[in-house]
């Protein structure tokens, strides 16, 4: 977003021979829905090619999503992503001093009241995650 | 630097009063400085106890003051600041979603408006931005307004029409609180305006609730734990739950959705004009770039003759008269 | 060719009401013009996002 996809969204709207479009548009759902489909499924395949080891937590995850259409369970995709985002390697010093941070207090409360809280590392962990997760969030969001 | 102030001070009384003295003193021995130390030791004594006693003052002043403790701003009184969020409408030249809107409005509805007064949206800017002329009215009608009073002085109700504004859940702020534990939910008819952070602060509030307060953070009584709340404790509770409201375009109702919906309405409610402005602001700039291109080739034009003249300077040839 | 003789110049820039008048009704064709076009360059950026986008799915027509 900002200035350069504006100005790439002007050009493409002003020439001819392209159709620019903004959101899908309403009277073709059906072919829309197939090329979301197979978008899905390429990110996917990509997603699985880089990470092999994660191979399968992506398809079921990609399990989870076609059910989440189909059926009433509705899961909350910033929930998943941010989860993700935790235990990814980007966020992984902060959520350790997190965890420390917990197991100290923990202790410490047992034994003779806490002195401290974990908010601040809450905090970093929380800012990490959300940071990561915003721009999936925003593409699986409506 | 004190001492040496107040030299040069008496060094200039001392003049002032006999410079013939000064003069010849300063004649007799290079080092004036001493001489006029010498002067006045008394004055200089007193006036640096003086300095001292201030200075010792002051710093006792401000201890009682402030007292033995420091107390730094913490992280948790500041709040969590929120991610940024991709909107697609805060882009240059996008407008609100619409349907979007239609969304945010039915969770507002229906999530809320039970709490939240919406109070400078009338049902008539609703027409035609997320509601038809027929929805609209239909939506009026379900409430009652004051009307004019009638003969005998009266105030009768009547249905609301298109020029009524949204109804408020409580009368009056004090019933808001007394119906809230004593906290009043704000109106959210320009909160995207009021709260720093914008759409960002709003979704990540709504959406932000932990499973359970971080180890060892105090949360205080009738409050909720909400990492981006300056200071933590928020009176509302968690109130978007998967599912909660069911779309009437088959969205799936998820927690995330409904907030972007419903922030994205609220920043319609406190932006109404915002499509228009967008619309007239590209307008402008497409205009106003052109004739500033115009303009730059007018002034190439006009100056190309200075531009690329060249002023030579031919000095005159030296008369071969001598030599 | 001189301009000062040419057709154009006599019939609409001479007398000085034509010329305002050229002015007036040029800046209101333009206006027009612009308007429109733009107004077109608008509704493509945002396709599907404005109200007319999705009017038809609400309203009733009788």
């Amino acid at each position: 977003m900002g200035f350069w996809d504006t100005i790439a969204d002007m050009v493409e709207a002003a020439t001819p021979w392209v159709t620019a479009e903004a959101e899908a548009p309403t009277q073709e759902s059906t072919e829309e829905t197939t090329v979301e489909a197979t978008k899905e499924e390429e990110t996917a395949t990509k997603e699985a090619a880089e990470e092999p080891a994660e191979e399968e937590e992506e398809e079921e995850e990609e399990e989870e999503e076609d059910d989440e259409d189909d059926e009433d369970e509705i899961v909350d995709p910033k929930e998943k992503f941010e989860e993700e985002c935790r235990e990814s390697k980007q966020c992984s010093g902060v959520k350790h001093h997190f965890d420390e941070c917990v197991e100290r207090v923990t202790n410490a409360s047992e034994q003779d009241g806490a002195k401290e809280d974990c908010v601040e590392e809450f905090f970093h962990l929380a800012h990490c995650a959300t940071q990561c997760a915003a721009p999936k969030l925003w593409s699986a969001l409506k | 630097m004190l001492a040496r102030t107040c030299l040069r001070s008496t060094r200039a009384f001392a003049s002032a009063r006999n410079g013939a003295v000064h003069f010849s003193k300063r004649a007799a021995s290079s080092s004036s400085s001493g001489a006029a130390a010498d002067a006045a030791p008394v004055g200089l004594n007193v006036a640096a106890a003086a300095a001292t006693a201030v200075a010792a003052g002051s710093i006792a002043w401000y201890y009682h003051l402030y007292g033995p403790t420091a107390h730094a701003m913490t992280p948790a009184e500041e709040g969590l600041h929120p991610a940024k969020y991709p909107w697609v409408h805060e882009q240059m030249f996008k407008t609100f979603d619409h349907q979007a809107l239609r969304r945010g409005f039915q969770v507002y509805r229906e999530v809320c408006a039970s709490c939240h007064s919406l109070s400078r949206v009338p049902y008539r800017a609703l027409v035609g931005t997320i509601l038809t002329v027929d929805e609209a009215k239909a939506l009026a009608e379900e409430n009652e307004y004051d009307n004019e009073p009638n003969d005998e002085g009266i105030i009768e109700k009547r249905p609301g029409k298109l020029a009524d504004y949204l109804p408020a859940p409580y009368p009056n702020d004090e019933a808001a609180r007394f119906a809230n534990n004593g906290a009043l939910p704000p109106d959210l008819s320009l909160i995207t305006k009021a709260r720093h952070g914008g759409c960002n602060y709003i979704f990540s509030l709504l959406t932000g609730y932990p499973d359970e307060p971080p180890a060892g953070a105090q949360v205080g009584s009738g409050l909720n734990f909400n990492p981006y709340f300056p200071g933590t404790g928020i009176a509302m509770a968690r109130v978007l739950y998967d599912g909660l409201v069911d779309y009437e375009d088959e969205t799936p109702a998820s927690t995330s959705q409904m907030a972007k919906d419903v922030v994205e309405f609220l920043n319609w409610a406190a932006e109404p004009e915002m499509d228009d402005r967008k619309r007239m602001g590209m307008k402008v700039l497409v205009c106003t770039t052109v004739l500033f291109a115009l303009s730059v080739w007018v002034k190439r034009y006009k100056w190309a003759n200075v531009k690329s003249r060249k002023i030579a300077y031919d000095p005159p040839k030296p008369a071969k008269t001598r030599e | 060719m001189n301009i000062a003789n040419s057709g154009l110049y006599n019939t609409l820039f001479r007398k000085n009401y034509t010329f305002l008048g050229l002015v007036f009704a040029g800046a209101f064709g333009f206006e027009m013009f612009y308007d429109t076009r733009m107004n077109k360059l608008w509704d493509s950026i945002n396709r599907g996002r404005q109200w007319k986008d999705i009017r038809h799915k609400y309203a009733e027509e009788e």
